[in-house]
């Protein structure tokens, strides 16, 4: 995984409610071979005029195809966004787009989990927060060191699991990181297989 | 802010902790991890690749869903997306030592039906797979969720997970369910009227007589939508009725050991003292037989219902979203629900493939015929469901009604395995998820009971089955 690094620039605003993971990358494009990479097919029922990356062409007005956030790296995304399906492709087809951060009022639990495992950072912060983001039109930073947002004069805290924010800032994999307590999960099972025989002797 | 005494899930919880992470993770063992062929095979390839064995293989059990065929004389290659996985599904359980329900075996079916059907799904269990869907176990009183791809390597290699305490939310349900009301329709009653995000950050548990009256059955019905409130758990204490469904089961503990078992669920009920962070209360005796309009599962209503204007839905919250949600569905404010044309009907998925549901479905089926030109088939959930079903004859009624008898899996609920609606189409579904393109690019998913699905077959358009003879 990527260190995660100070990201500025015009946030991409994706302001539905509600979108789900079948949008973000629907489950066709996770099962066939394509032609195309994953991150082409995100969001095509939206971004391409016959909804379907292939045979159409992009939506001029739709955000992921206007030129003027080719290199963006924050998007603002309306509420509840990642809702559905526990597919990891979703936040992995944003990561591919350029994504490195997501700042909304809230996200799907399962997706919330899943972006910080692929190097996507998502922020939950305030609605008048919000909504000054999405009225702003100068570039907006996000330093998860510092645990702020900040754009224009603005200046913003937001809160990050310690856990998380190492893992992101280091690029660590939890699975190192976890085998490092492996003795304590030997001692747990132990124990466990006492007091619940029935959950191990299968 | 929980008072002294316990919930459920604090009970279930505390039991899985092995050590604090720092800020409001733990490490949590996990008891249980089931896989299927969608992202099962991924997963184990690359865990190998990477060289982490997989820690405790007797706790891990696989079996192909998503991409199956469900056609009559199916094998691996029936389906493109099968071929490629089902033989990577078998490959990497036969090198990693974990238990896999083949395709043909007696056992296969959707993971969240065959779970709590083989005992694997028990009380006080963690259970993940990489599904959302997997809250459906929490109606046995497990803890169980759904994961993405990432935590199910860290699974596979460390049998534990990474993860915070959820708030706590508790629906109450009181009163009897109306006749043609299901479990189906209390959720997603619930859904409509508190919406999609209600349980956002938190678990569900869902208590009070309706639920003590009901089914484990009809209790996973109504835990396997708690996702599409927000909540990655949702569950209901164990009782009797829990420990009638469970005695006797494949993987279930025998004679003394099921005694001890027993005693242990016995605790795991929430103490009467126990606070929950958030409390709703919804009588169920006064509630509708349920459809949705829209492409949000919140998108729905009673069936007497009509579709409702985006300005004044949830008071203008969402005029461009709901108008986009009609258009996508090809309907206009103002429009009756009843009386709607189908040209497909799906009774299955997790949500609603049961012994029961196709009971349910069977008996208004009996001795009528599907309406011309609409599609409809019922895809049992499991091998073994589709074996009792056809034992009590429901096939037959079925098929002389012009359904589809199929072979069991996800088919046409996520259509990863092409079992797709066609665009334009109109289906009415048992199943949980009417999202856009989810049953396929432009099919436009209504979702109701199997009772409602089953009439509404019959009739060749929506129908109101308070009013079905
Ligand atoms: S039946 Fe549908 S919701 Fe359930 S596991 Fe299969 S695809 Fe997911």
């Amino acid at each position: 995984m990527d260190r995660f690094e100070v990201l500025c620039c015009r946030p991409l605003p994706l302001l539905a409610a509600n979108v789900d993971t079948d949008i973000i990358t629907p489950m066709r494009r996770l099962t066939g071979r394509n032609a195309r990479p994953l991150a082409d097919y995100a969001f095509e029922a939206w971004r391409y005029d016959t909804g379907d990356a292939d045979s159409g062409t992009p939506l001029p007005d739709f955000p992921l195809n206007e030129p003027a956030y080719a290199d963006c790296a924050i998007m603002l995304t309306g509420q509840n966004f990642g809702c559905g399906s526990s597919r990891e492709s979703a936040p992995r087809a944003l990561h591919d787009l350029g994504f490195r951060a997501l700042i909304g009022t809230s996200f799907g639990d399962i997706f919330f989990n899943n972006c910080f495992q692929l190097g996507l950072l998502p922020v939950v912060v305030e609605q008048s927060v919000f909504e000054r983001l999405v009225e702003t039109t100068v570039e907006v930073q996000v330093d998860l060191a510092a645990e702020t947002l900040s754009w224009g004069d603005e200046l913003i805290s937001f809160e990050v699991n310690p856990l998380k924010k190492r893992c992101l800032l280091e690029g660590l994999d939890t699975i190192a990181l976890t085998l490092s307590h492996e003795s304590e999960i030997a001692d747990f099972q132990s124990a466990d297989r006492r007091s619940r025989p029935w959950v191990y002797d299968l | 802010m929980q008072g002294m005494g316990k919930t459920l899930l604090d009970k279930c919880w505390d039991a899985h902790v092995i050590t604090d992470l720092g800020g409001d993770y733990q490490l949590l063992h996990i008891d249980r991890h089931l896989l299927h062929d969608l992202s099962g095979p991924p997963s184990l390839r690359t865990l190998r690749r990477r060289g982490f064995p997989v820690r405790n293989p007797e706790l891990c059990f696989a079996t192909p869903d998503h991409c199956v065929s469900t056609q009559a004389d199916r094998d691996d290659a029936s389906t493109p997306s099968g071929s490629r996985l089902i033989p990577m599904l078998r490959k990497e359980c036969g090198e990693s030592g974990i238990a896999l329900f083949d395709l043909g075996s007696a056992e296969q079916g959707i993971v969240h039906v065959i779970g709590p059907e083989l005992g694997l799904t028990l009380p006080g269990l963690s259970i993940v797979c990489g599904d959302s869907h997997t809250c459906t176990h929490g109606a046995l009183g497990a803890l169980a969720w759904g994961i993405g791809s990432s935590e199910l390597n860290h699974v596979l290699a460390t049998q534990t997970i990474i993860e915070r305490k959820p708030k706590q939310l508790r629906v109450t349900f009181s009163g009897r369910l109306p006749k043609g009301v299901h479990a189906k329709d209390l959720i997603l009653h619930l859904i409509a009227t508190e919406g999609v995000e209600l349980g956002v950050g938190h678990a569900m548990e869902y208590a009070g007589e309706t639920v003590r009256a009901m089914s484990v059955e009809e209790r996973m019905t109504l835990c396997n939508l708690s996702v599409e409130l927000g909540a990655k758990i949702g569950q209901v204490a164990p009782d009797s009725t829990t420990f009638e469904y469970l005695h006797g089961r494949r993987y279930v503990p025998k004679e003394a050991a099921w005694d001890a078992a027993v005693r242990f669920w016995q605790t795991l009920p929430g103490d009467a003292s126990a606070e929950f962070d958030r409390e709703v209360s919804i009588a169920a005796d006064s509630i509708a037989p349920q459809v949705t309009w829209g492409t949000s599962p919140m998108h729905g209503g009673a069936v007497s219902d009509v579709v409702p204007d985006p300005l004044v839905y949830r008071g203008g919250a969402d005029v461009s979203g709901v108008r986009a949600a009609l258009d996508y569905m090809g309907l206009k404010p103002g429009q009756p629900l009843c009386g709607l044309p189908v040209d497909y009907v799906f009774v299955g998925s997790c949500t609603n493939s049961r012994l029961s549901d196709l009971q349910a479905a069977a008996k208004v089926v009996a001795g009528r015929r599907v309406a011309q030109g609409v599609v409809a088939w019922v895809v049992p959930g499991s091998e073994r469901v589709k074996r009792e079903a056809e034992l009590l004859g429901l096939h037959r009624i079925f098929l002389e009604a012009g359904f589809e008898w199929r072979e069991p899996g996800c088919s046409r609920c996520v259509a990863s395995n092409g079992e797709y609606v066609p665009p334009g189409k109109r289906c009415l579904s048992t199943s949980n998820r009417n999202f856009v393109g989810r049953q396929g690019p432009r099919a436009r998913t209504h979702l109701a009971s199997p009772v409602t699905v089953a009439a509404s077959a019959i009739a060749g358009a929506i129908v109101d089955v308070r009013e079905w003879d």
